[in-house]
């Protein structure tokens, strides 16, 4: 009898709960709290989606996001401008190829250092190169380039002395073409690796123990154990990296180019990110045409983003959503 | 016998990661050191070359910042901006964080959903642009400081910390009469005070180091930050500098070869004037850091 009740009780309890408005008015201290983080999402997210709209019309100042006429083709005239004025295709080659030995360099190199991290049995060893390595994480920007400029510098740099020594013509290394790629990767390297680390250390420190325990019985060796222990223990988490660096194939550390960006080395410098600060920033302000640059840029970002996630989910299983 | 290979086979192996290990390591801090020898050695010792310590050690260059105003007055602007913006941040994630930590809160899914997806798809450059432009933020610290103020890794990190709380302060604080801000106030927030430091210090690192948004938003010589007078000093963006004073060493023009030095020699000191505060608090706060991205990581 009792428990019949309790029951039904329970069952009407739920049901009340699950009354839209119940539940709205049970939470409303909460979600008053939520107000101004939601207004923040809705003012700087998500008004500049809207505004995205900038890209298909004739953008003045005077007539405003709303009230300016839509652009000529059907609104595609930035698009259209952008692909038949402008070089398009060193743009994008550019943006891809950075990115491209960004991935093929500097994306290894966090995973290589957290293996051999792991490798060491001393703990306090561990913890004073791993301090030491997080530290260039930290350092602004203008600083490490700056470092590097100066490092790098034909008259007075240490690398140019050295070089010199070694009776090797100073080199223009933030002049020359040729230059800039492996300097904003190997700068790259130089700023992420120690940090990027710190994810594969967790993800192996999360290893069973058994399994190496057993691995060890086997007889395995040192790099046998790396290769068939702590390598596939991490893939999981280097499969949703891998996915994240995936998406930004056509973005990112475009503010470390600006500051790399000389010009003798537009040939190989000039990326999407930089080309729409400049026309849609420092010249006349072409603000639809630099706007519709910036949505054909993030609309591909996003493609490669979940076409990225479906391959590797379908490969080791695991993505990002 | 096999013993007796294998065992020295492992010891090979980790002399030989120990000494790359180390290697890395010491590439990782020379260049700051090399940059702190260089703006503490004398101009004759620069131009014989240093590789490690400083020489012939000479002070002037840093008296010089010390008296420079654009100097001193990045560093107030600096300050002002990281410690406004770090504070707003860490308010504004907090009080985001707490209600999407309850598992059962109204709509939780949409609206986790759609602060997210912002991390996938964004307005971008020239719209985020348009809207400081029109909200008349321009030429304004809040132009620095608010278009980035929740960060949605921070807000996940946070709302996993809170999630994990045990509930019976909660509820205890609830039964006194507590409301749900206060609450937040006394009884979340200060038993999160690793969490809060953790994304504090994100929020104030990325404040300090900012450059691009500065060079957008801001006009006003007098409102520039460090990073961007640093970026001037060493680029030697000299038109600017001229308009600015003309009593301005950088400006000169730089026909003399000491005076050549002489800039070399401030320029080393810039940067590592830039990068001092970050060397000083680093020790007392990586730990920090590395908690954060492991919470982040575990989601």
């Amino acid at each position: 009898m009792a428990g019949i009740s309790v029951a039904s009780r329970a069952r009407a309890a739920r049901l009340r709960e699950s009354s839209l408005f119940r539940r709205f008015y049970r939470d409303r201290y909460y979600l008053a709290l939520l107000l101004p983080g939601i207004a923040y999402f809705v003012i700087f997210q998500y008004i500049p989606i809207y505004g995205l709209q900038v890209a298909f019309k004739d953008f003045s100042f005077r007539g405003g996001i709303l009230g300016s006429p839509w652009a000529d083709q059907f609104g595609m005239a930035n698009f259209i401008r952008f692909f038949s004025v402008y070089n398009v295709g060193r743009l994008i080659a550019n943006t891809f190829l950075l990115n491209l030995y960004s991935l093929i360099f500097a994306f290894p190199v966090p995973i290589v250092l957290a293996v051999m991290l792991h490798e060491s049995p001393s703990a306090p060893f561990r913890r004073s190169i791993q301090t030491v390595t997080y530290l260039p994480n930290f350092i602004s920007i203008v600083a490490i380039i700056g470092i590097m400029r100066m490092m790098l510098s034909p008259g007075s740099g240490s690398v140019n002395r050295l070089l010199g020594l070694a009776g090797i013509e100073p080199i223009y290394f933030m002049i020359e073409p040729g230059w800039f790629r492996p300097l904003y990767v190997i700068s790259g390297i130089w700023q992420t690796a120690g940090f990027g680390a710190i994810v594969y250390l967790a993800a192996l420190a999360s290893i069973n123990p058994e399994l190496y325990e057993a691995a060890i019985i086997d007889g395995t060796g040192r790099i046998q154990r790396i290769r068939h222990v702590s390598i596939p223990g991490i893939l999981p988490v280097v499969a949703i990296l891998f996915i994240f660096n995936m998406g930004n194939m056509l973005s990112s550390g475009f503010e470390k180019v600006l500051l790399m960006q000389h010009g003798t080395n537009l040939e190989v410098s000039d990326v999407i990110g930089t080309f729409i600060y400049r026309v849609g920033l420092t010249t006349v302000g072409n603000y639809d045409l630099a706007t519709a640059v910036g949505l054909f840029n993030t609309v591909i970002n996003f493609a490669l983003l979940v076409t990225a996630n479906a391959v590797v989910r379908r490969i080791a299983g695991t993505g990002l959503w | 016998m096999v013993a007796g290979t294998g065992v020295r086979r492992l010891q090979a192996f980790d002399v030989l990661n120990h000494l790359l290990l180390l290697l890395i390591g010491v590439a990782c801090f020379y260049p700051l050191v090399h940059v702190l020898s260089l703006s503490l050695s004398s101009e004759r010792a620069i131009v014989q070359g240093i590789t490690w310590f400083p020489r012939d050690i000479d002070l002037i260059s840093y008296k010089f910042m010390l008296t420079h105003n654009r100097i001193i007055g990045g560093y107030a602007n600096t300050i002002l901006y990281t410690a406004t913006g770090t504070f707003i941040s860490v308010a504004l994630t907090a009080m985001t964080a707490y209600p999407l930590s309850r598992r059962r809160l109204f709509a939780r899914v949409p609206i986790t959903f759609m602060m997210v997806f912002t991390m996938l798809f964004s307005g971008g450059l020239i719209p985020t642009y348009l809207l400081v432009r029109a909200l008349g933020l321009l030429d304004t610290m809040w132009a620095l400081v608010l278009p980035p103020a929740i960060a949605v890794w921070n807000l996940i990190i946070l709302r996993t910390f809170f999630q994990n709380l045990p509930e019976e302060m909660e509820e205890a604080a609830r039964i006194d009469g507590a409301g749900v801000l206060r609450t937040l106030r006394t009884v979340i927030m200060p038993l999160s005070k690793a969490a809060l430091a953790t994304i504090g210090l994100f929020y104030a690192i990325g404040l300090w180091n900012q450059y691009f948004a500065p060079l957008v938003y801001l006009r006003d010589i007098d409102k520039m930050p460090l990073q961007i007078i640093v970026r001037d000093m060493i680029w030697g963006d000299i038109m600017r500098q001229r308009a600015i004073s003309n009593r301005n060493p950088f400006a000169e023009e730089l026909t003399d070869f000491s005076v050549m030095l002489q800039l070399e020699k401030l320029k080393w000191t810039a940067l590592f004037v830039s990068i001092v505060p970050l060397l000083l608090v680093y020790p007392f706060i990586q730990r920090y850091f590395v908690r954060g991205v492991i919470i982040g990581a575990l989601k």
